[in-house]
């Protein structure tokens, strides 16, 4: 049985707790269906049980305790406590044989970490490649020829085509190559220093370091040798005709294997295999820098159109918090550690995550019957275990604690008192929205509690719901933002741009209204 | 603690002890991830506690053990079941009654692992030691080592695996001897 086949990257995934629900579903259909694989997936699950059992106990310890006394690490921190053999409390407690040398190891094995960070230096750092061959860093007016290929501006591309019903879009290369895409067009992404226009036109810069871009359409290649042309591919009447313009420097067109130079100033034309030069057209191309301006002023009027609708949310006397960061401050809270950032636009500010010292501390006295909360975040990475975007810091029932599972679901607890010695928490997650994809992109979250029903929202649109017991009254007091202090819960990594809490649960228009307003 | 009481203790801890692997790699093979188990044995251990009076012989034990193990899972499954991707219970069923079937092997092989251990270079075997230890975080090992929680991830996967081929071989060759 090969190891190296999926079925095993899904157990691992799975052992992680860090597997998707469809990961999940095939991981035990292969399970259920082929007995073999069962068998093994059962061996290995022996394995991990017998390496917890084994290194706790002691019984698998070899590092040489010569290694251990020569280094201290001063901040190892260890519960002498701490065992993964369960402790009974209540009446007395459990004496281990093993449970001194059980202690002991965990002491040596936790001093060891600082230690041991030499010797797993030693192993190569395997990360997952980089698939990203280009950036999308600008755009005016885009409109995608499907929904389900929408990108947003600063997401990474990955080679494939891009599809532009109209308007245009800035590519930046990895290689340094900057193409303005207008639509309508299909562009592919060939790779970090090359592209397919099938249709439509781009214009190219290339500086010197990446010179050798090329563009390729089903007539000839372009090959750049710096610094500025067009290209563009019309497929009107079933046949192609494609041409290239020079604006600066030289190009060479290659096509049934002969090579033309086009200079300065001239355009070649490949119309049903007949090649003729034409006189260049500037203007038939946009320029980056008009791209830019319009876009500018793009930013400007959406930038505009949201602050009317932050002000009528502050206004709205529901809302109980609203920090929308227009300047880099805090109105009703305090800021600790996080650095200040740029936000959705040049023109307003946001809040930098970065260290588990970051956070936001503010306080909610009122006692609500219903609340949505509502941010505008960028995450950035997500790490395993709960990424806090609020937690209170009392925890009593109806508390609220709001957070993104290492699945990248929207989570909403809320305290309730099951008459277990511990406040219990009723959670609904939603699915998973923060996925790799998403990371580094402003998405609008929110949650809404109507007393009955948990509803999350990722950008306006409903992306899970559940029903949930109905507490007294929903309880913030004091609470954090991007932080909290439960160990399980991990600091935000990425950056805050707004953050508002309503005493009343906003309805689905209500919030893709707000998020039409805001987005960037 | 009464002297009654102690030698019950006692009783109860010998009994435990000696089936605690087993019942941890039966726990082990019906939940997602390590934490689980720990968790599910807690309460496996709690509940065998609370009620060893009522054991009627140590013989008996082994078997009554693993069908608390097993009703603890399926709870803790169930109050799971809506924010965890967790098997069906279809599935579960066919995974109990496999570990069920092969528990003289499996046991053969966490004792071969010792062995298989021993074998690891020293830099996987100081991994394993590390991420195993109760209470680490891998995040925080993935700070200090300077790798990324995914490489570490990756690399104890692989080392895993590569225990599963030895203690196999083990097995194999004290068959063929």
């Amino acid at each position: 049985m090969s190891r190296d086949d999926d079925r095993w990257e899904l157990v691992r995934r799975y052992v992680e707790g860090v597997a998707t629900a469809n990961e999940t579903r095939t991981l035990e259909a292969a399970v259920r269906d082929d007995a073999a694989f069962r068998l093994e997936f059962l061996r290995y699950l022996n394995v991990d049980a017998a390496l917890g059992g084994g290194v706790a106990s002691g019984r698998f310890e070899t590092t040489e305790s010569s290694i251990i006394a020569s280094r201290q690490d001063e901040h190892c921190t260890v519960d002498a406590a701490t065992s993964a053999h369960p402790v009974l409390v209540g009446r007395g407690v459990i004496q281990r044989r093993s449970r001194a040398f059980a202690t002991v190891a965990a002491m040596l094995v936790l001093c060891v970490i600082g230690f041991v960070a030499l010797w797993l230096r030693r192993d190569s750092a395997i990360d997952s490649p980089e698939l990203g061959v280009a950036l999308l860093s600008s755009a005016v007016d885009l409109e995608w020829a499907e929904e389900t290929e929408t990108r947003s501006i600063g997401a990474v591309l990955e080679s494939g085509s891009l599809r532009l019903k109209s308007g245009a879009a800035l590519v930046e290369f990895y290689s340094g190559s900057r193409v303005v895409v207008e639509g309508p067009a299909e562009f592919q992404l060939v790779s970090a220093n090359e592209g397919y226009l099938h249709s439509g036109r781009i214009r190219a810069h290339v500086p010197p370091l990446a010179r050798g871009f090329t563009v390729r359409t089903a007539q000839f290649d372009v090959v750049d040798r710096g610094t500025e042309f067009g290209v563009a591919v019309d497929r009107d009447a079933g046949t192609a005709t494609s041409e290239v313009h020079v604006f600066n420097g030289l190009v060479e067109v290659q096509r049934d294997s002969v090579t033309r130079e086009v200079k300065t100033g001239v355009a070649l034309r490949c119309d049903r295999n007949e090649l003729s030069e034409l006189a260049c057209d500037q203007t038939a191309f946009l320029r980056e820098e008009e791209l830019q301006e319009r876009a500018a002023i793009a930013e400007q009027t959406r930038f505009a159109e949201w602050d009317a609708a932050r002000r009528r949310l502050s206004a709205d006397p529901t809302t109980v918090l609203h920090e929308p960061l227009t300047t880099r401050t805090i109105e009703q809270g305090s800021v600790v550690g996080c650095d200040w950032t740029a936000g959705r636009w040049p023109q307003k500010s946001a809040l930098l995550f970065r260290r588990s010292a970051d956070r936001v501390r503010f306080e909610v006295e009122d006692s609500l019957q219903q609340v949505t909360l509502l941010s505008w975040v960028k995450v950035d990475a997500v790490a395993p275990g709960m990424t806090v975007l609020m937690a209170v810091e009392h925890e009593r029932v109806g508390s609220l604690n709001w957070l993104i599972t290492q699945r990248g679901q929207l989570r909403l607890e809320v305290g309730r008192d099951l008459g277990h010695r511990q406040l219990d928490w009723e959670a609904i997650n939603s699915e998973s929205i923060v996925t790799r994809e998403r990371f580094g992109e402003w998405l609008l979250l929110a949650t809404t509690f109507d007393g009955l029903r948990i509803r999350h929202f990722l950008n306006g649109q409903p992306c899970g719901s559940g029903a949930s017991f109905r507490p007294p009254s929903l309880q913030i007091g004091i609470a954090e933002l991007g932080n909290g202090p439960a160990p399980a819960m991990k600091h935000l990594f990425g950056a805050i741009d707004e953050f508002a809490i309503v005493g009343r649960a906003m309805t689905e228009a209500e919030l893709r209204d707000y998020f039409e307003k805001g987005r960037p | 603690m009464e002297p009654a009481e102690l030698e019950q203790h006692d009783r109860f801890l010998r009994l435990f002890l000696l089936h605690e692997d087993a019942l941890r790699a039966f726990v082990r093979s019906l939940v997602p991830t390590r934490e689980d188990a720990r968790e599910v044995m807690q309460e496996v251990a709690a509940v065998l506690w609370r009620k060893f009076e009522t054991l009627s012989s140590p013989d008996d034990f082994r078997r009554w053990a693993f069908g608390v193990a097993r009703l603890e899972t399926l709870e803790y499954r169930r109050a799971r079941a809506r924010d965890r991707h967790v098997f069906g219970d279809d599935v579960i069923k066919l995974l109990a009654a496999a570990a069920d079937e092969s528990q003289s092997v499996f046991e053969a092989e966490r004792l071969a692992l010792e062995e298989c251990l021993k074998k690891l270079a020293e830099p996987q075997r100081v991994l394993v030691e590390t991420a195993y230890a109760p209470g680490v975080r891998m995040d925080e090992l993935a700070e200090k080592s300077g790798r990324t929680a995914m490489s570490l991830y990756k690399a104890l996967h692989r080392i895993r695996i590569a225990l599963m081929d030895c203690t196999r071989r083990v097995l194999e060759r004290e068959v063929a001897t």
